[in-house]
């Protein structure tokens, strides 16, 4: 079992209590990773070495060029590592180790490459238009960070969605108090150990395993914390929105999803049904802007459920660690039983099952958390399936009449994260993607992040954006600087106001 | 939807309440990793638009409208299981557990 610490001020340090937590592989039920249980007094000592090291100007003030060049230092660390990390991806998440050693993980330095090329392009200070009124005046925006930053990181992509709050957070000067999942803990602390050996200097990176309720809650109520960043469920955005307003502080938030594939009827059927299901079978279904809803027009449902329900029968589920399974296990056997109960919804309101529905059992499989990916035909949008995040292998089927009405069943939904539009006419495509209420979609593909452009959520799939420069400007507070072009004091007629 | 909860859950709120907690609520949450959950807060704001679907220990357990309608004549059950790693911040974390809501039956 691997062993880990806190990275506090420089330091690799147990939790204050001496407490520790294990992690579970979901594949096995086998313990990983044992972590410390950190609690508030270790995150209040985290935010203390992040404010000092803020405070302390090494960081803040240094050329961005240089805080460049330490990252991508990192990223390229990173690339050095890429199998190891990989493997201990699948061992706590679950991602099958083809996604984390191909997609999940290399992605992370690419997507570094992206933010430090954006962050150069990005000016510190930025002229403002010309102004004359009421006198001549020089104006400038400058671009400053907050300061310390909390960041709380999901368990499903732990070491990406580490990446991508810390990176900006970074880049544009702040300091960090990282908050990793429980459930995955270990790369994260990982990273940590990569940019250290990178130089990164004592206090402006800091790492803390340990419960929400105790770590999370101390990031999003302390006054030492300028900024919190949290990707979960949108109930727990919610609180995090709450607690974080005693202090006023900026937050961003990347919450649920239940996102939209509109298939429309000169798709063509070759792409758009691997890449329906490439959109909601990868890691299991448990991705935040997952294609859960696949809307179909009625006049070519059933050659489309024949291409899905074959395809999806080839799919092999199996332990993570194995390079030919195509799906792994759901995280936990919390999780299994929630996707389980939403079978049992699905088919006791009406839909009905095209294809899987059962848990995955005998050999190996009891080890696990494995169910079988499956399809239901027959979706009404108004269904609990179709309306509510399952985070798991499930793909609700919805018919539709016209591209209309496939647009006002896609934006019925209290979220509003991802999507897709599948067809030969771009610009029809390009029509509909833009009346969806969503932070991306994606034409003929899916999952698609790039560091370049930004990702986020409309509605209650939250506030803000990461990636990109929208990304990286949320970590920046913006300053009006005015200088005044009108020395004399008889030029200042406006004093008259006050009469001096 | 209707949530009932069971002994095992009614002594946990009880408890976390016991520990000083105020104003506290059980609201069923929605989205991303922990899919639909209840979590308990204190002193909470759950949004404009949610329904009354249960009581835990005089605690009310509400509902997002959308969601209850969703789940129409559903009966659910609200229980607890210990849980050392939960990220979810409802209080009841704090004790080494976690609510769960599971259908009825």
């Amino acid at each position: 079992m691997r062993e880990y610490q806190n990275y506090v001020d420089g330091e690799w340090v147990e939790a204050l209590s001496g407490e520790t937590m294990d992690t579970t592989n979901p594949s096995t039920g086998e313990a990983v990773s044992r972590v410390p249980k950190g609690g508030r007094d270790d995150a209040q000592r985290a935010v203390a070495a992040a404010r000092r090291a803020f405070d302390g100007g090494e960081w803040s003030d240094m050329p961005v060029e240089r805080r460049v060049e330490i990252v991508r230092d990192v990223a390229n660390r990173i690339l050095d590592k890429v199998s190891d990390i990989a493997a201990i991806e699948t061992d706590e998440a679950g991602q099958t180790i083809r996604m984390s050693s191909l997609f999940g993980i290399p992605l992370a330095p690419e997507h570094m490459r992206a933010m430090c090329s954006t962050m150069l392009s990005l000016p510190e200070l930025e002229p403002l238009p010309f102004n004359n009124y009421p006198a001549v005046s020089w104006n400038l925006a400058s671009y400053e960070p907050y300061g310390v930053c909390g960041q709380i990181i999901p368990w499903n992509y732990p070491f990406i969605m580490a990446v991508w709050k810390m990176m900006p957070a970074l880049l544009t000067g702040n300091c960090v108090v990282v908050k990793p999942a429980s459930y995955t803990p270990s790369t994260a602390l990982e990273l940590a150990k990569i940019m250290e050996e990178a130089g990164v200097p004592k206090g402006v990176v800091n790492v803390i395993t340990g419960p929400g309720g105790a770590v999370g809650e101390e990031l999003c109520t302390s006054a030492g914390v300028d900024k919190i960043a949290f990707t979960g469920s949108t109930e727990v955005g919610r609180r995090v929105m709450q607690m974080a307003s005693g202090t006023v502080k900026k937050v961003t938030l990347e919450l649920g999803g239940k996102s939209a594939s509109i298939l429309l009827e000169d798709a063509d059927l070759d792409v758009a049904v691997p890449g329906a299901l490439w959109g909601t079978f990868l890691h299991a279904g448990q991705i935040c802007e997952s294609g859960t809803r696949l809307l179909v027009p009625s006049s070519i449902y059933d050659e489309v459920c024949e291409r899905l329900k074959a395809v999806t029968e080839t799919l092999k589920v199996g332990p993570a660690s194995d390079f030919d399974s195509d799906l792994g296990p759901v995280v936990s056997a919390a999780q299994l039983k929630t996707v389980m109960d939403y079978v049992q919804i699905g088919l006791k309101e009406g839909a009905k099952l095209l294809t899987g529905g059962e848990r995955l059992t005998g050999g190996d499989y009891d080890k696990g958390y494995f169910h079988q990916p499956t399809i239901f035909v027959d979706v009404d949008n108004s269904m609990t399936i179709a309306q509510e995040e399952i985070f798991g292998p499930v793909l609700s089927v919805i018919k539709y009449d016209t591209p209309d009405q496939a647009v006002k069943i896609a934006n019925d939904s209290i979220y509003g994260l991802g999507g897709s539009v599948w067809s030969t006419d771009i610009p029809q495509a390009i029509a509909i993607a833009r009346k969806i209420r969503t932070g991306t979609v994606w034409i003929n593909d899916f999952h698609l992040i790039n560091g370049l452009f930004p990702f986020g959520g409309y509605k209650q799939s939250g506030v803000g954006r990461e990636l990109g420069s929208k990304g990286l400007r949320e970590y920046q507070q913006v300053k009006h600087i005015h200088v005044d072009q009108t020395p004399r004091k008889d030029q200042k007629f406006w004093y008259m106001v006050l009469g001096v | 939807m209707r949530v009932k909860p069971t002994p095992t859950a009614e002594r946990t709120v009880s408890e976390v309440a016991a520990s000083g907690r105020e104003n506290l609520l059980v609201v069923i949450g929605t989205g991303c990793c922990d899919s639909t959950a209840p979590y308990l807060f204190d002193n909470h704001y759950p949004g404009p638009d949610v329904v009354e679907v249960g009581e835990v220990s005089g605690v009310k357990i509400l509902a997002p409208a959308w969601l209850a309608k969703a789940r129409g004549e559903a009966e659910l059950v609200l229980d607890c299981e210990p849980e050392q790693s939960s990220d979810s911040m409802s209080l009841e974390c704090e004790l080494g557990l976690r609510m769960t809501l599971r259908l009825a039956g």
